[in-house]
Protein backbone atom coordinates (compact mmCIF):
# COMPACT_ATOMS: atom_id res chain seq x y z
CA UNK A 1 0.00 0.00 0.00
CA UNK A 2 1.22 3.18 -0.35
CA UNK A 3 -0.12 6.70 1.44
CA UNK A 4 -0.70 9.10 -1.92
CA UNK A 5 -3.19 11.77 -2.51
CA UNK A 6 -4.66 13.02 -5.82
CA UNK A 7 -6.58 16.00 -7.36
CA UNK A 8 -9.17 14.62 -9.21
CA UNK A 9 -10.27 16.35 -13.01
CA UNK A 10 -13.03 18.63 -11.34
CA UNK A 11 -10.61 19.71 -8.96
CA UNK A 12 -11.97 17.95 -5.76
CA UNK A 13 -9.48 17.06 -3.59
CA UNK A 14 -8.24 14.98 -1.84
CA UNK A 15 -8.57 11.92 -3.24
CA UNK A 16 -7.11 8.42 -3.23
CA UNK A 17 -5.86 5.42 -5.12
CA UNK A 18 -9.29 4.13 -4.96
CA UNK A 19 -11.19 7.07 -6.16
CA UNK A 20 -8.96 6.75 -9.87
CA UNK A 21 -9.72 3.06 -10.07
CA UNK A 22 -13.18 3.71 -9.42
CA UNK A 23 -13.13 5.46 -12.79
CA UNK A 24 -10.40 3.30 -14.40
CA UNK A 25 -10.34 -0.22 -12.89
CA UNK A 26 -6.99 -1.14 -14.36
CA UNK A 27 -4.83 1.82 -13.08
CA UNK A 28 -2.13 1.03 -10.12
CA UNK A 29 -0.20 2.67 -8.26
CA UNK A 30 3.11 3.56 -10.69
CA UNK A 31 1.17 3.98 -14.10
CA UNK A 32 1.04 7.15 -15.32
CA UNK A 33 -1.82 8.99 -14.32
CA UNK A 34 -5.26 9.25 -16.33
CA UNK A 35 -5.79 12.44 -18.23
CA UNK A 36 -6.84 15.94 -15.95
CA UNK A 37 -5.48 13.35 -12.39
CA UNK A 38 -2.66 15.59 -10.68
CA UNK A 39 -0.56 14.22 -7.99
CA UNK A 40 -0.08 15.52 -4.79
CA UNK A 41 3.87 15.48 -2.84
CA UNK A 42 4.51 16.30 0.92
CA UNK A 43 1.46 13.81 2.20
CA UNK A 44 2.95 13.11 5.34
CA UNK A 45 1.29 14.96 8.38
CA UNK A 46 4.16 16.45 10.97
CA UNK A 47 3.51 14.93 14.37
CA UNK A 48 1.25 16.80 17.15
CA UNK A 49 2.91 18.30 19.52
CA UNK A 50 2.07 18.26 22.93
CA UNK A 51 2.16 21.67 25.50
CA UNK A 52 2.52 20.97 29.04
CA UNK A 53 2.19 23.23 32.04
CA UNK A 54 5.02 23.82 33.37
CA UNK A 55 6.49 20.66 35.18
CA UNK A 56 6.81 20.86 39.21
CA UNK A 57 9.42 19.01 41.05
CA UNK A 58 8.87 14.94 40.12
CA UNK A 59 6.52 15.74 37.29
CA UNK A 60 7.43 14.89 33.49
CA UNK A 61 5.13 14.00 30.70
CA UNK A 62 5.00 10.62 32.13
CA UNK A 63 2.72 11.91 34.84
CA UNK A 64 1.35 15.00 33.70
CA UNK A 65 -1.52 16.20 31.58
CA UNK A 66 -0.70 18.19 28.44
CA UNK A 67 -3.24 21.35 28.18
CA UNK A 68 -3.06 21.94 25.13
CA UNK A 69 -2.17 20.13 21.15
CA UNK A 70 -0.43 21.92 18.07
CA UNK A 71 -1.96 19.84 14.97
CA UNK A 72 -1.57 20.51 11.44
CA UNK A 73 -4.19 21.10 8.76
CA UNK A 74 -3.52 20.56 5.26
CA UNK A 75 -3.95 23.42 2.63
CA UNK A 76 -3.10 22.33 -1.35
CA UNK A 77 -0.58 24.64 -3.00
CA UNK A 78 0.68 24.61 -6.37
CA UNK A 79 4.42 24.70 -6.01
CA UNK A 80 5.88 26.95 -9.11
CA UNK A 81 8.96 26.55 -8.41
CA UNK A 82 8.52 22.66 -8.73
CA UNK A 83 5.94 22.57 -11.24
CA UNK A 84 3.85 20.06 -8.57
CA UNK A 85 0.94 20.26 -6.36
CA UNK A 86 2.08 19.97 -2.84
CA UNK A 87 0.52 20.12 0.59
CA UNK A 88 1.33 22.78 3.21
CA UNK A 89 0.93 21.73 6.96
CA UNK A 90 -0.21 24.45 8.69
CA UNK A 91 -0.04 24.34 12.51
CA UNK A 92 -3.17 25.13 14.90
CA UNK A 93 -3.23 24.58 18.29
CA UNK A 94 -6.01 23.33 20.37
CA UNK A 95 -7.12 23.78 24.19
CA UNK A 96 -7.23 19.38 25.08
CA UNK A 97 -10.17 19.53 27.31
CA UNK A 98 -11.02 16.42 29.30
CA UNK A 99 -14.04 14.16 28.62
CA UNK A 100 -16.22 11.18 30.78
CA UNK A 101 -15.72 8.49 29.84
CA UNK A 102 -18.31 7.13 26.88
CA UNK A 103 -20.71 4.83 29.46
CA UNK A 104 -23.75 5.34 28.50
CA UNK A 105 -26.17 4.23 30.97
CA UNK A 106 -29.23 6.00 29.71
CA UNK B 1 -33.83 -27.18 2.94
CA UNK B 2 -32.74 -26.71 6.82
CA UNK B 3 -35.33 -26.53 8.87
CA UNK B 4 -34.97 -23.07 9.86
CA UNK B 5 -35.10 -21.83 6.47
CA UNK B 6 -38.43 -23.60 5.95
CA UNK B 7 -39.79 -22.31 8.80
CA UNK B 8 -38.97 -18.66 8.30
CA UNK B 9 -40.87 -19.63 4.82
CA UNK B 10 -43.92 -20.58 6.57
CA UNK B 11 -43.82 -17.89 9.26
CA UNK B 12 -42.81 -14.98 7.33
CA UNK B 13 -45.57 -13.78 6.65
CA UNK B 14 -46.93 -13.16 10.42
CA UNK B 15 -47.19 -9.99 12.59
CA UNK B 16 -45.13 -8.18 10.36
CA UNK B 17 -44.54 -8.95 6.43
CA UNK B 18 -41.52 -9.19 4.36
CA UNK B 19 -41.73 -5.37 3.24
CA UNK B 20 -39.91 -5.03 6.71
CA UNK B 21 -40.84 -3.33 10.09
CA UNK B 22 -39.66 -1.35 13.13
CA UNK B 23 -40.46 -3.12 16.80
CA UNK B 24 -40.43 -1.98 20.25
CA UNK B 25 -39.32 -5.17 22.05
CA UNK B 26 -40.38 -4.32 26.04
CA UNK B 27 -41.01 -6.59 29.14
CA UNK B 28 -41.77 -5.42 32.74
CA UNK B 29 -38.31 -7.20 33.88
CA UNK B 30 -35.95 -4.95 32.04
CA UNK B 31 -38.22 -2.06 31.39
CA UNK B 32 -37.30 0.27 28.20
CA UNK B 33 -33.68 0.03 28.10
CA UNK B 34 -31.61 1.43 24.63
CA UNK B 35 -30.51 -1.66 22.88
CA UNK B 36 -26.97 -1.69 22.38
CA UNK B 37 -26.44 -4.23 19.89
CA UNK B 38 -28.06 -7.36 17.96
CA UNK B 39 -27.40 -10.11 15.94
CA UNK B 40 -28.93 -12.23 13.53
CA UNK B 41 -29.40 -16.37 13.86
CA UNK B 42 -29.32 -18.83 10.98
CA UNK B 43 -32.72 -18.35 10.89
CA UNK B 44 -32.71 -14.50 10.88
CA UNK B 45 -34.18 -13.92 14.25
CA UNK B 46 -33.05 -11.63 15.85
CA UNK B 47 -31.08 -11.42 19.34
CA UNK B 48 -30.60 -8.16 21.54
CA UNK B 49 -29.33 -7.04 24.51
CA UNK B 50 -30.01 -3.67 26.73
CA UNK B 51 -28.22 -0.70 28.62
CA UNK B 52 -29.58 0.57 31.53
CA UNK B 53 -32.30 -2.16 32.57
CA UNK B 54 -34.65 -1.21 35.17
CA UNK B 55 -33.82 -3.88 37.22
CA UNK B 56 -29.84 -3.31 36.58
CA UNK B 57 -29.49 -6.97 35.63
CA UNK B 58 -27.95 -8.46 31.94
CA UNK B 59 -31.05 -8.75 29.34
CA UNK B 60 -31.14 -10.63 26.56
CA UNK B 61 -34.29 -11.43 24.34
CA UNK B 62 -35.24 -12.47 20.74
CA UNK B 63 -37.35 -11.18 18.23
CA UNK B 64 -37.92 -13.61 15.38
CA UNK B 65 -37.88 -12.48 11.64
CA UNK B 66 -41.90 -12.07 11.30
CA UNK B 67 -41.15 -9.30 14.35
CA UNK B 68 -43.27 -11.66 17.01
CA UNK B 69 -41.28 -12.51 20.16
CA UNK B 70 -39.64 -15.47 20.99
CA UNK B 71 -40.25 -18.15 23.04
CA UNK B 72 -39.96 -17.58 26.79
CA UNK B 73 -36.91 -18.89 27.68
CA UNK B 74 -34.92 -16.59 24.97
CA UNK B 75 -36.38 -13.76 27.33
CA UNK B 76 -34.04 -13.84 30.24
CA UNK B 77 -32.43 -11.70 32.78
CA UNK B 78 -29.27 -12.41 34.73
CA UNK B 79 -28.17 -11.20 37.95
CA UNK B 80 -24.34 -10.98 38.46
CA UNK B 81 -23.68 -11.60 41.96
CA UNK B 82 -21.82 -9.05 42.63
CA UNK B 83 -24.49 -6.25 43.19
CA UNK B 84 -27.00 -4.28 42.09
CA UNK B 85 -25.62 -3.04 38.52
CA UNK B 86 -25.47 -4.60 35.28
CA UNK B 87 -25.78 -3.60 31.79
CA UNK B 88 -25.72 -5.00 28.34
CA UNK B 89 -24.03 -4.32 25.96
CA UNK B 90 -23.34 -6.83 22.78
CA UNK B 91 -24.57 -10.00 21.46
CA UNK B 92 -22.69 -12.08 18.99
CA UNK B 93 -23.83 -15.77 17.65
CA UNK B 94 -21.26 -18.16 16.37
CA UNK B 95 -22.72 -18.87 12.75
CA UNK B 96 -21.37 -22.73 13.34
CA UNK B 97 -22.50 -23.99 16.44
CA UNK B 98 -25.82 -21.74 16.70
CA UNK B 99 -24.41 -20.66 20.64
CA UNK B 100 -25.27 -17.33 21.57
CA UNK B 101 -22.98 -15.06 23.92
CA UNK B 102 -23.36 -12.30 25.59
CA UNK B 103 -21.63 -9.33 26.90
CA UNK B 104 -22.43 -6.89 29.59
CA UNK B 105 -20.91 -4.92 32.54
CA UNK B 106 -21.48 -5.63 36.50
CA UNK B 107 -20.03 -5.18 39.55
CA UNK B 108 -17.77 -6.83 41.89
CA UNK B 109 -18.62 -8.58 45.46
CA UNK B 110 -17.55 -5.56 47.39
CA UNK B 111 -19.80 -3.36 45.14
CA UNK B 112 -16.86 -1.07 44.55
CA UNK B 113 -15.57 -1.87 41.01
CA UNK B 114 -16.95 -2.44 37.80
CA UNK B 115 -16.22 -5.66 36.02
CA UNK B 116 -17.01 -6.81 32.47
CA UNK B 117 -19.08 -10.49 32.03
CA UNK B 118 -19.33 -12.94 29.55
CA UNK B 119 -22.43 -15.28 29.09
CA UNK B 120 -22.61 -18.41 27.01
CA UNK B 121 -26.79 -20.04 26.16
CA UNK B 122 -28.20 -22.45 24.25
CA UNK B 123 -31.11 -21.23 21.79
CA UNK B 124 -34.18 -22.21 23.96
CA UNK B 125 -32.59 -23.15 27.25
CA UNK B 126 -33.53 -20.83 30.10
CA UNK B 127 -30.05 -21.33 32.51
CA UNK B 128 -26.79 -19.94 30.85
CA UNK B 129 -24.51 -22.28 29.18
CA UNK B 130 -21.30 -20.57 31.43
CA UNK B 131 -20.44 -17.24 32.53
CA UNK B 132 -17.10 -15.34 33.87
CA UNK B 133 -16.52 -12.07 34.83
CA UNK B 134 -13.11 -10.31 33.90
CA UNK B 135 -11.82 -7.59 35.77
CA UNK B 136 -8.29 -5.52 36.07
CA UNK B 137 -6.68 -5.64 39.49
CA UNK B 138 -7.13 -1.79 40.28
CA UNK B 139 -9.45 -0.45 37.93
CA UNK B 140 -13.16 -0.55 37.05
CA UNK B 141 -13.68 -2.08 33.34
CA UNK B 142 -16.02 -1.36 31.30
CA UNK B 143 -17.12 -3.17 27.54
CA UNK B 144 -18.06 -0.61 25.16
CA UNK B 145 -20.11 -0.64 21.64
CA UNK B 146 -20.31 -4.07 20.27
CA UNK B 147 -17.81 -5.40 21.88
CA UNK B 148 -17.64 -9.16 20.94
CA UNK B 149 -17.44 -11.60 18.17
CA UNK B 150 -16.53 -15.26 17.32
CA UNK B 151 -14.35 -16.64 15.68
CA UNK B 152 -11.59 -19.47 15.08
CA UNK B 153 -8.99 -19.51 17.41
CA UNK B 154 -5.18 -19.28 15.98
CA UNK B 155 -4.77 -23.08 15.29
CA UNK B 156 -7.99 -23.52 13.58
CA UNK B 157 -9.15 -26.64 16.19
CA UNK B 158 -12.14 -24.57 17.99
CA UNK B 159 -13.94 -21.26 18.33
CA UNK B 160 -12.84 -18.70 20.63
CA UNK B 161 -14.42 -15.11 21.45
CA UNK B 162 -12.71 -11.63 21.33
CA UNK B 163 -13.79 -9.19 23.36
CA UNK B 164 -12.60 -5.46 23.87
CA UNK B 165 -12.93 -3.17 27.08
CA UNK B 166 -11.34 -0.21 28.59
CA UNK B 167 -10.06 -0.13 31.89
CA UNK B 168 -9.00 2.78 34.05
CA UNK B 169 -5.91 3.36 35.55
CA UNK B 170 -5.49 5.39 38.01
CA UNK B 171 -1.78 6.07 37.84
CA UNK B 172 -1.86 7.22 34.16
CA UNK B 173 -5.23 9.20 34.78
CA UNK B 174 -6.58 7.26 31.73
CA UNK B 175 -9.08 4.76 29.96
CA UNK B 176 -7.12 1.87 27.94
CA UNK B 177 -8.47 -0.96 25.45
CA UNK B 178 -7.59 -4.47 25.91
CA UNK B 179 -8.39 -6.77 23.55
CA UNK B 180 -8.92 -10.70 24.81
CA UNK B 181 -9.62 -14.00 23.79
CA UNK B 182 -12.35 -16.90 25.31
CA UNK B 183 -12.90 -20.38 24.49
CA UNK B 184 -16.17 -20.21 22.88
CA UNK B 185 -16.73 -23.54 24.51
CA UNK B 186 -16.90 -22.62 28.29
CA UNK B 187 -15.42 -19.13 28.73
CA UNK B 188 -11.80 -20.50 29.23
CA UNK B 189 -9.26 -17.37 29.28
CA UNK B 190 -7.06 -18.36 27.02
CA UNK B 191 -3.75 -16.29 25.40
CA UNK B 192 -4.36 -14.04 22.18
CA UNK B 193 -1.10 -12.54 22.09
CA UNK B 194 1.44 -15.38 22.17
CA UNK B 195 2.09 -14.64 25.99
CA UNK B 196 0.63 -16.42 28.75
CA UNK B 197 -1.64 -15.92 31.92
CA UNK B 198 -4.73 -14.89 29.16
CA UNK B 199 -2.13 -12.33 27.47
CA UNK B 200 -4.04 -9.96 25.73
CA UNK B 201 -3.92 -6.26 23.87
CA UNK B 202 -3.29 -3.51 25.76
CA UNK B 203 -3.70 -0.11 23.83
CA UNK B 204 -3.10 3.19 24.96
CA UNK B 205 -2.60 7.06 25.20
CA UNK B 206 -0.36 9.23 26.52
CA UNK B 207 -1.13 11.20 30.64
CA UNK B 208 -4.56 11.48 30.77
CA UNK B 209 -5.84 10.23 27.64
CA UNK B 210 -8.24 7.85 27.27
CA UNK B 211 -8.49 4.96 24.08
CA UNK B 212 -12.06 3.94 23.96
CA UNK B 213 -12.58 0.53 22.16
CA UNK B 214 -15.12 -0.64 20.11
CA UNK B 215 -15.90 -3.48 17.24
CA UNK B 216 -13.71 -6.23 17.18
CA UNK B 217 -13.51 -8.57 14.75
CA UNK B 218 -11.91 -11.29 13.56
CA UNK B 219 -10.77 -11.03 9.92
CA UNK B 220 -11.66 -14.26 8.21
CA UNK B 221 -9.64 -14.17 5.23
CA UNK B 222 -7.38 -17.68 5.24
CA UNK B 223 -3.83 -17.38 6.32
CA UNK B 224 -4.29 -13.98 7.58
CA UNK B 225 -5.41 -14.43 11.37
CA UNK B 226 -5.58 -11.12 13.03
CA UNK B 227 -8.20 -9.45 15.11
CA UNK B 228 -8.54 -5.87 15.15
CA UNK B 229 -10.72 -3.25 16.92
CA UNK B 230 -11.66 0.37 16.06
CA UNK B 231 -11.08 2.94 18.65
CA UNK B 232 -11.16 6.60 19.20
CA UNK B 233 -8.99 8.97 21.82
CA UNK B 234 -10.41 11.41 24.14
CA UNK B 235 -8.36 13.72 23.33
CA UNK B 236 -6.20 15.07 19.95
CA UNK B 237 -9.09 13.75 17.87
CA UNK B 238 -7.99 10.08 16.54
CA UNK B 239 -9.88 7.59 15.21
CA UNK B 240 -8.51 4.28 13.92
CA UNK B 241 -7.89 0.88 14.17
CA UNK B 242 -5.22 -1.49 16.22
CA UNK B 243 -4.51 -5.35 16.07
CA UNK B 244 -2.35 -7.91 16.42
CA UNK B 245 -1.91 -11.22 14.38
CA UNK B 246 -3.48 -14.18 16.57
CA UNK B 247 -0.90 -15.57 19.31
CA UNK B 248 1.70 -13.71 18.42
CA UNK B 249 3.46 -10.45 19.40
CA UNK B 250 2.74 -9.03 15.88
CA UNK B 251 0.94 -5.18 16.22
CA UNK B 252 -0.40 -2.68 13.74
CA UNK B 253 -2.32 0.26 14.90
CA UNK B 254 -3.13 3.16 12.77
CA UNK B 255 -4.31 6.98 13.45
CA UNK B 256 -6.97 9.20 11.50
CA UNK B 257 -7.64 12.80 11.95
CA UNK B 258 -10.53 15.33 11.03
CA UNK B 259 -9.90 17.98 8.91
CA UNK B 260 -10.88 20.27 10.94
CA UNK B 261 -11.73 19.76 15.11
CA UNK B 262 -10.69 17.30 17.14
CA UNK B 263 -14.09 15.79 18.32
CA UNK B 264 -15.69 12.86 17.04
CA UNK B 265 -16.97 9.36 17.35
CA UNK B 266 -15.86 6.38 15.88
CA UNK B 267 -18.54 3.57 14.94
CA UNK B 268 -16.33 0.92 13.86
CA UNK B 269 -15.06 -2.01 11.52
CA UNK B 270 -15.22 -4.08 9.04
CA UNK B 271 -13.45 -6.67 7.09
CA UNK B 272 -13.19 -5.31 3.11
CA UNK B 273 -10.70 -8.71 1.91
CA UNK B 274 -7.46 -9.88 2.60
CA UNK B 275 -5.64 -6.14 2.33
CA UNK B 276 -8.22 -4.27 3.19
CA UNK B 277 -10.51 -2.69 6.26
CA UNK B 278 -13.87 -0.47 6.33
CA UNK B 279 -13.84 2.30 9.16
CA UNK B 280 -16.84 4.58 9.96
CA UNK B 281 -16.36 7.68 12.02
CA UNK B 282 -18.56 10.97 13.08
CA UNK B 283 -16.91 14.45 12.97
CA UNK B 284 -18.52 16.24 15.69
CA UNK B 285 -16.73 20.12 14.14
CA UNK B 286 -17.56 18.94 10.18
CA UNK B 287 -21.19 17.46 11.18
CA UNK B 288 -20.17 14.90 8.98
CA UNK B 289 -20.66 10.95 9.10
CA UNK B 290 -17.39 9.27 7.50
CA UNK B 291 -16.47 5.78 5.42
CA UNK B 292 -13.36 5.06 4.66
CA UNK B 293 -11.51 1.83 3.09
CA UNK B 294 -8.32 1.55 4.86
CA UNK B 295 -5.21 -0.93 4.38
CA UNK B 296 -4.54 -3.48 6.93
CA UNK B 297 -0.90 -3.49 6.58
CA UNK B 298 0.21 0.57 6.92
CA UNK B 299 -3.42 2.05 6.96
CA UNK B 300 -3.31 3.85 3.48
CA UNK B 301 -6.38 5.45 2.30
CA UNK B 302 -7.71 3.84 -0.55
CA UNK B 303 -11.03 6.08 -1.00
CA UNK B 304 -12.82 7.86 1.82
CA UNK B 305 -16.49 9.38 1.56
CA UNK B 306 -18.57 11.61 3.85
CA UNK B 307 -21.86 12.65 4.18
CA UNK B 308 -23.47 15.94 5.66
CA UNK B 309 -27.10 15.83 6.67
CA UNK B 310 -28.44 19.82 6.03
CA UNK B 311 -29.16 21.50 9.10
CA UNK B 312 -27.33 19.02 11.18
CA UNK B 313 -26.87 20.24 14.69
CA UNK B 314 -23.68 20.02 16.29
CA UNK B 315 -23.28 18.26 19.61
CA UNK B 316 -21.97 14.95 20.62
CA UNK B 317 -25.07 13.04 20.01
CA UNK B 318 -24.38 11.48 16.74
CA UNK B 319 -23.85 7.73 16.54
CA UNK B 320 -22.60 5.66 13.38
CA UNK B 321 -22.40 2.71 13.19
CA UNK B 322 -19.92 -0.19 12.13
CA UNK B 323 -20.25 -0.98 8.67
CA UNK B 324 -22.21 -4.00 7.45
CA UNK B 325 -21.69 -6.14 4.27
CA UNK B 326 -23.79 -8.08 2.06
CA UNK B 327 -22.44 -10.94 0.33
CA UNK B 328 -22.01 -8.85 -3.07
CA UNK B 329 -19.48 -6.69 -0.83
CA UNK B 330 -22.15 -3.70 -0.64
CA UNK B 331 -21.73 -1.55 2.51
CA UNK B 332 -24.00 -0.07 4.49
CA UNK B 333 -23.93 2.61 7.55
CA UNK B 334 -26.97 3.79 9.61
CA UNK B 335 -25.73 7.35 11.52
CA UNK B 336 -28.06 9.48 14.14
CA UNK B 337 -27.80 13.12 14.58
CA UNK B 338 -30.43 15.91 15.02
CA UNK B 339 -30.92 17.82 12.33
CA UNK B 340 -33.42 20.93 11.96
CA UNK B 341 -34.65 20.70 8.46
CA UNK B 342 -38.76 20.91 9.10
CA UNK B 343 -39.74 17.57 7.72
CA UNK B 344 -42.53 16.37 9.57
CA UNK B 345 -40.36 17.63 12.69
CA UNK B 346 -37.39 18.54 13.12
CA UNK B 347 -35.52 15.48 14.99
CA UNK B 348 -33.18 13.03 16.07
CA UNK B 349 -33.37 10.77 12.73
CA UNK B 350 -31.48 7.38 12.04
CA UNK B 351 -30.51 7.66 8.56
CA UNK B 352 -29.22 4.83 6.38
CA UNK B 353 -26.77 4.84 3.40
CA UNK B 354 -25.23 2.17 1.46
CA UNK B 355 -22.36 1.97 -1.07
CA UNK B 356 -21.03 -0.57 -3.64
CA UNK B 357 -17.34 -1.46 -2.65
CA UNK B 358 -15.88 0.94 -5.13
CA UNK B 359 -16.97 3.77 -3.25
CA UNK B 360 -20.11 4.57 -5.16
CA UNK B 361 -22.90 5.49 -3.13
CA UNK B 362 -25.82 3.59 -4.16
CA UNK B 363 -29.04 4.88 -5.33
CA UNK B 364 -31.66 2.36 -4.22
CA UNK B 365 -35.37 3.09 -5.12
CA UNK B 366 -34.68 6.35 -6.07
CA UNK B 367 -32.86 7.98 -3.02
CA UNK B 368 -29.34 7.79 -1.77
CA UNK B 369 -30.88 7.68 2.55
CA UNK B 370 -33.51 6.42 4.25
CA UNK B 371 -34.73 8.14 7.43
CA UNK B 372 -36.51 6.47 10.38
CA UNK B 373 -37.75 9.20 13.31
CA UNK B 374 -40.34 9.43 15.75
CA UNK B 375 -42.78 12.97 15.84
CA UNK B 376 -43.03 14.72 18.15
CA UNK B 377 -39.58 14.00 19.32
CA UNK B 378 -37.82 17.47 18.35
CA UNK B 379 -34.74 17.51 20.05
CA UNK B 380 -34.71 14.50 22.18
CA UNK B 381 -32.24 12.16 21.61
CA UNK B 382 -32.55 8.98 19.61
CA UNK B 383 -29.77 6.80 18.66
CA UNK B 384 -28.66 3.86 16.64
CA UNK B 385 -25.81 2.19 17.99
CA UNK B 386 -25.45 -1.07 16.20
CA UNK B 387 -26.54 -3.09 12.90
CA UNK B 388 -27.00 -6.48 11.32
CA UNK B 389 -27.89 -8.00 7.91
CA UNK B 390 -30.01 -10.94 7.16
CA UNK B 391 -28.19 -14.09 5.33
CA UNK B 392 -30.26 -13.43 1.99
CA UNK B 393 -29.11 -10.10 1.97
CA UNK B 394 -32.66 -8.61 1.97
CA UNK B 395 -32.59 -6.42 5.13
CA UNK B 396 -30.63 -5.05 7.60
CA UNK B 397 -31.44 -4.54 11.08
CA UNK B 398 -30.40 -1.49 12.85
CA UNK B 399 -31.15 -0.91 16.69
CA UNK B 400 -31.26 1.86 19.16
CA UNK B 401 -32.96 3.74 21.42
CA UNK B 402 -36.09 6.24 20.16
CA UNK B 403 -37.87 9.27 21.55
CA UNK B 404 -41.12 10.61 22.29
CA UNK B 405 -41.57 8.19 23.98
CA UNK B 406 -38.00 6.76 25.10
CA UNK B 407 -38.11 3.36 23.61
CA UNK B 408 -35.94 0.36 22.52
CA UNK B 409 -36.15 -0.46 19.09
CA UNK B 410 -35.02 -2.79 16.12
CA UNK B 411 -35.74 -1.93 12.39
CA UNK B 412 -35.89 -4.38 9.52
CA UNK B 413 -35.28 -2.59 6.41
CA UNK B 414 -34.85 -3.76 2.63
CA UNK B 415 -31.82 -3.41 1.63
CA UNK B 416 -33.45 -2.80 -1.84
CA UNK B 417 -34.39 0.66 -0.35
CA UNK B 418 -38.67 0.12 -0.66
CA UNK B 419 -40.52 0.39 2.45
CA UNK B 420 -40.24 4.12 2.48
CA UNK B 421 -43.11 6.49 2.90
CA UNK B 422 -43.26 10.16 2.41
CA UNK B 423 -47.06 10.62 3.02
CA UNK B 424 -47.90 9.08 5.96
CA UNK B 425 -46.72 7.72 9.51
CA UNK B 426 -46.02 4.14 9.86
CA UNK B 427 -49.01 2.24 11.61
CA UNK B 428 -49.27 -0.34 13.88
CA UNK B 429 -49.16 -0.76 17.99
CA UNK B 430 -45.83 0.88 18.54
CA UNK B 431 -45.70 3.67 21.32
CA UNK B 432 -44.06 6.22 18.95
CA UNK B 433 -45.35 7.48 15.81
CA UNK B 434 -42.53 6.54 13.39
CA UNK B 435 -41.66 8.03 9.53
CA UNK B 436 -39.66 6.20 7.24
CA UNK B 437 -38.75 8.59 4.37
CA UNK B 438 -36.24 9.29 2.21
CA UNK B 439 -36.19 13.01 1.58
CA UNK B 440 -34.08 14.25 4.15
CA UNK B 441 -31.65 16.60 2.20
CA UNK B 442 -28.01 15.73 2.45
CA UNK B 443 -24.87 15.22 0.05
CA UNK B 444 -22.81 12.44 -0.59
CA UNK B 445 -19.34 13.53 -1.20
CA UNK B 446 -15.44 12.34 -1.10
CA UNK B 447 -14.37 12.79 2.54
CA UNK B 448 -11.40 14.67 3.64
CA UNK B 449 -9.98 12.95 6.52
CA UNK B 450 -6.23 12.50 6.82
CA UNK B 451 -4.28 9.34 7.57
CA UNK B 452 -1.82 10.26 10.96
CA UNK B 453 0.48 7.98 12.32
CA UNK B 454 1.32 4.67 14.00
CA UNK B 455 -0.73 6.79 17.03
CA UNK B 456 -0.55 5.35 20.66
CA UNK B 457 1.22 2.91 22.30
CA UNK B 458 0.41 -1.08 22.01
CA UNK B 459 2.21 -3.81 24.61
CA UNK B 460 1.27 -7.60 25.57
CA UNK B 461 -0.78 -7.19 28.81
CA UNK B 462 -2.30 -10.16 31.59
CA UNK B 463 -3.56 -8.57 33.98
CA UNK B 464 -7.55 -8.80 33.18
CA UNK B 465 -8.32 -11.11 35.70
CA UNK B 466 -10.81 -14.12 35.24
CA UNK B 467 -13.85 -15.17 37.71
CA UNK B 468 -15.87 -18.24 36.74
CA UNK B 469 -19.71 -18.71 37.37
CA UNK B 470 -19.90 -15.08 38.82
CA UNK B 471 -23.80 -14.68 37.63
CA UNK B 472 -26.83 -16.03 38.73
CA UNK B 473 -28.63 -18.66 36.77
CA UNK B 474 -30.91 -16.86 34.38
CA UNK B 475 -34.72 -16.63 35.07
CA UNK B 476 -37.87 -15.57 32.51
CA UNK B 477 -37.94 -12.26 32.11
CA UNK B 478 -42.15 -11.50 32.65
CA UNK B 479 -44.50 -9.36 30.39
CA UNK B 480 -42.81 -9.88 27.39
CA UNK B 481 -44.11 -7.61 24.53
CA UNK B 482 -42.89 -6.87 21.54
CA UNK B 483 -44.99 -3.79 19.40
CA UNK B 484 -45.12 -3.48 15.61
CA UNK B 485 -45.49 -0.69 13.39
CA UNK B 486 -45.52 -2.30 9.68
CA UNK B 487 -43.41 -0.54 7.07
CA UNK B 488 -45.03 0.07 4.19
Amino acid sequence: MSHELYIGPDGTFPLHPGDIQREHPNWEIGDDLPPDWRHVVNVAKPEDILIYPEFGEGESELNTAPIKHTTYEKELIYDADERQWSIVWNPVTYDIVEEPPPHETR
Amino acid sequence: MPFGTFKVALLGSGAGSESGWVVEPTNSTHGDGWIYDVALDSDNNVWFTQLATSNNELPIGQVMADGTAGTANNWKTMDPKGGNYASGRGVAIDSTTGKIYLAGDGINDAGSQYETLLVGMTDGTLVQDWDIMRAYSSGHTFFYQTPIVVGDNYLGTGRSLFSTCYIHDWSQSHYFAVTGQNAASDGAIENMTGGSSGSTIRFYGSYSQSMYPTSTIRATTSGNPWVYAAYRSSTQGRTGFYGCQVNTTTYNRRAYTFNSGTTGAVGGIAECDATYLYLTCYDYTGNTMHLLKVAKSDGAISWQRRVAVTNMSSGGNQYVTPPVLDSSGNIYVAFSGYDTQTVIDTAYRINWLSWDSSGNVRTLDGTTMKSLFCSPGHGSPAYVSAMDISSDDNFIYPCGMTNSPTDPFIAKFPTDGTGTDNSSALSGNTDGTYYYRNDIAHTESAGDMSYDSQYGNITNFADWNQTNDDVNDATQASGVAVRLDELA
